[in-house]
């Protein structure tokens, strides 16, 4: 049997609130095969935020093994996990652009730090606003784009190094339901083509469009279920 | 380094947010800068004339006079005035090694006449190495005595600037005779001005030199007033000092190591004084400058603390998307160099202009002409990089060890 994408064993992260420890993960063990759609469901502080963190690399498992395309990514030197990183692209429900660069300087801020010639940025940057339908809107700032057309952007963004996992921390939350099903039609088409995809979320509705929902409660997986459409 | 104009343009984003604060972070590096450049510019022009002035006697000589024996001597008791000669002085030329140049001078107050102006002066009869020792370079179309006047015993001489205005006027004085007890001395030379602080007996604008073969004619005298000399390494001075008593012991017998038997004026030891005082000068001036420049440098670590605090959601967030820590920690450092550098830029400016300004003031005959040597710029350019790379270091440090999570929750 291959091995998964991204496996997880006994993760634990501790993390210290007003001088007090608080387990946000306790004892993880998930498994997530490449080209897979996932929802990580619970409600708020049960540890979903923290286990997409550690999924993408922004943070380390106190304890436990975190293996990401069968790398072991507790033993990861700093420089080697910001490399990790650039395999993940990160959706977040406060889109995180920044608001004095255009669209296509947003999107091409990943290629930045990859190494890529400002020319090549740019135009990857362009193709892929074009491809998730904002090719007349390159030049705009964030403040003067709907908070649809910001979350497309912040999809272009995770988009534009290739990444083969996609993060997303509510992607819809902050956005009318309108605009939530454009995103997450956005996002299901980019899952269609190869990537895989991982969505945290509370909303049932957005849940029940992934292929498996894991639930989670006090830091622990609660439940896995295979859902069909 | 990744994107170095986007991070340019970031900087120049969060310094228009910040303008007072970012104005006033510059203005101290460029006043360190402007504080370290004048002091020491100011403190090298007044070093440098003080140091002119000081070697318009000659550079690195002594001067030796006879006086008494201190020592008693194969029954000759202490206190025997000795008296050499003109011989004895050149016979030190061989029996000295390591002297670079030697000369005896007779010395009289004399009356030299032209036409009817008659004025007293102090007469030289010196060597021709005199010239050189004592820094008695002629003017253009001059020269000083020189080997062929000595062998001659010639009657020429080589006059003192004023001395030479004051006999011929605005006359050129080369070629010209005056009258020396009544003997005519064509005049072969004259000072070229320069700066003179000490002396003995009249500073040497006001002198008249003959060669001393002339003198010794003109004066029925054999008996030299004193002789300058000089060590070919300044550092065997002392040596050359002991030999040159010994030397002249052995012909004039006195005691080799009585060392109060000549008068002696050894301008290296208050050369050197003078420079480790300059030297010091030079290093309580410049740690002022130093300390203010520092003092700017934590302006700008503030500013940069600031700026990473403001941005700490954009560092979580470059730093999810792939940035390594070292890129994150190079842009910050970068910025911190660009925002002293400018500061500094600034202060080189305005330090330069005012030193241009004042090379052309009319203080300069006291304090000297200020001036930025190579090696000031130079060590002030150092200094800047490191101050920027010190202030730079920290907030660089705290940016790049950002938890991108808990910055993004920023």
């Amino acid at each position: 049997m291959p091995e998964p994408l991204l496996a997880l064993r006994g993760v634990s992260k501790v993390y210290a609130r007003d001088g007090a420890p608080v387990r946000a993960l306790d004892g993880v063990d998930l498994d997530i095969a490449a080209g897979e759609y996932v929802a990580l469901t619970g409600a708020s502080g049960s540890g979903k935020s923290t286990l997409l963190h550690i999924l993408g690399c922004l943070d380390r498992p106190d304890q436990g093994s975190y293996r990401f395309a069968g790398t072991e990514i507790a033993s990861l030197r700093p420089d080697a996990l910001a490399r990790q990183r650039r395999a993940v692209g990160f959706v977040f429900q406060a889109f995180h652009l920044l608001p004095r660069l255009s669209a296509v300087d947003n999107v091409a801020l990943p290629l930045r730090y990859s190494g890529v010639a400002p020319a090549v940025r740019r135009a990857r940057a362009v193709e892929v606003l074009r491809r998730v339908g904002l090719g007349d809107r390159l030049e705009h700032r964030p403040g003067e784009l709907s908070g649809g057309q910001q979350q497309r952007v912040a999809v272009a963004r995770a988009l534009v190094g290739a990444p083969s996992l996609l993060l997303c921390d509510e992607p819809t939350g902050n956005l009318d339901s309108r605009s939530g099903v454009e995103v997450i039609e956005l996002l299901e088409e980019l899952w269609r083509e190869g990537c895989t995809l991982i969505v945290v979320t509370h909303d049932p509705g957005l849940a029940a469009r992934a292929r498996r929902r894991v639930s989670m409660r006090d830091g622990r997986v609660v439940g896995v279920a295979e859902q069909e459409r | 380094m990744a994107g170095l104009r986007e991070s340019l343009a970031e900087l120049g984003h969060e310094l228009r947010q910040q303008r007072l604060r970012a104005l006033l972070s510059l203005s101290g590096v460029a006043w360190g800068t402007l504080s370290i450049l004048l002091l020491l510019a100011f403190s090298v022009g007044f070093a440098e004339l003080f140091a002119r002035r000081q070697q318009g006697l000659g550079t690195g000589i002594a001067i030796a006079w006879p006086s008494r024996t201190t020592k008693a001597w194969q029954g000759l008791p202490p206190g025997r005035r000795i008296r050499p000669t003109h011989d004895d002085i050149r016979a030190l030329a061989l029996a000295v090694p390591g002297l670079e140049a030697l000369s005896a001078e007779f010395v009289a107050g004399e009356r030299l006449q032209v036409g009817a102006r008659v004025l007293r002066v102090e007469l030289s009869g010196v060597d021709p190495e005199f010239g050189r020792l004592r820094q008695l370079e002629p003017r253009p179309g001059g020269r000083f005595l020189n080997a062929a006047d000595q062998d001659g015993r010639r009657r020429v001489v080589f006059l003192g600037d004023d001395l030479a205005r004051s006999l011929f006027g605005a006359d050129e004085p080369v070629g010209r005779t005056l009258l020396l007890r009544e003997a005519p001395f064509t005049v072969v030379g004259v000072l070229r001005t320069k700066e003179q602080d000490s002396d003995y007996g009249a500073l040497d604008e006001d002198r008249a030199f003959v060669p001393a073969a002339t003198f010794a004619d003109v004066y029925g005298t054999r008996l030299v007033n004193n002789f300058v000399y000089r060590a070919a390494d300044p550092a065997r001075q002392e040596a050359c000092t002991d030999r040159i008593v010994q030397a002249l012991a052995a012909r004039l017998r006195f005691d080799p190591t009585d060392r109060g038997a000549l008068g002696l004026w050894d301008t290296t030891e208050e050369q050197r004084m003078v420079a480790t005082i300059f030297l010091a000068f030079h290093v309580v001036l410049g740690m002022a400058g130093v300390f203010t420049l520092l003092a700017g440098g934590v302006g700008i670590a503030n500013l940069m603390f600031l700026l990473v605090r403001r941005r700490t959601s954009e560092i979580g967030l470059k730093l999810a998307v792939g940035a390594r820590p070292a890129q994150v920690r190079r842009e910050v450092l970068v910025q911190t160099l660009v925002l002293v550098g400018a500061g500094g830029t600034a202060g080189a400016v305005l330090a330069a202009g005012a030193v241009a300004l004042a090379r052309s003031g009319p203080w300069i005959a006291e304090t000297g002409v200020p001036r930025i040597p190579t090696a000031l710029g130079a060590g002030a350019a150092l200094l800047l990089l490191a101050v920027g790379v010190l202030a730079g270091w920290f907030p660089a440090r705290r940016a790049a060890g950002l938890d991108p999570a808990e910055a993004l929750r920023e």
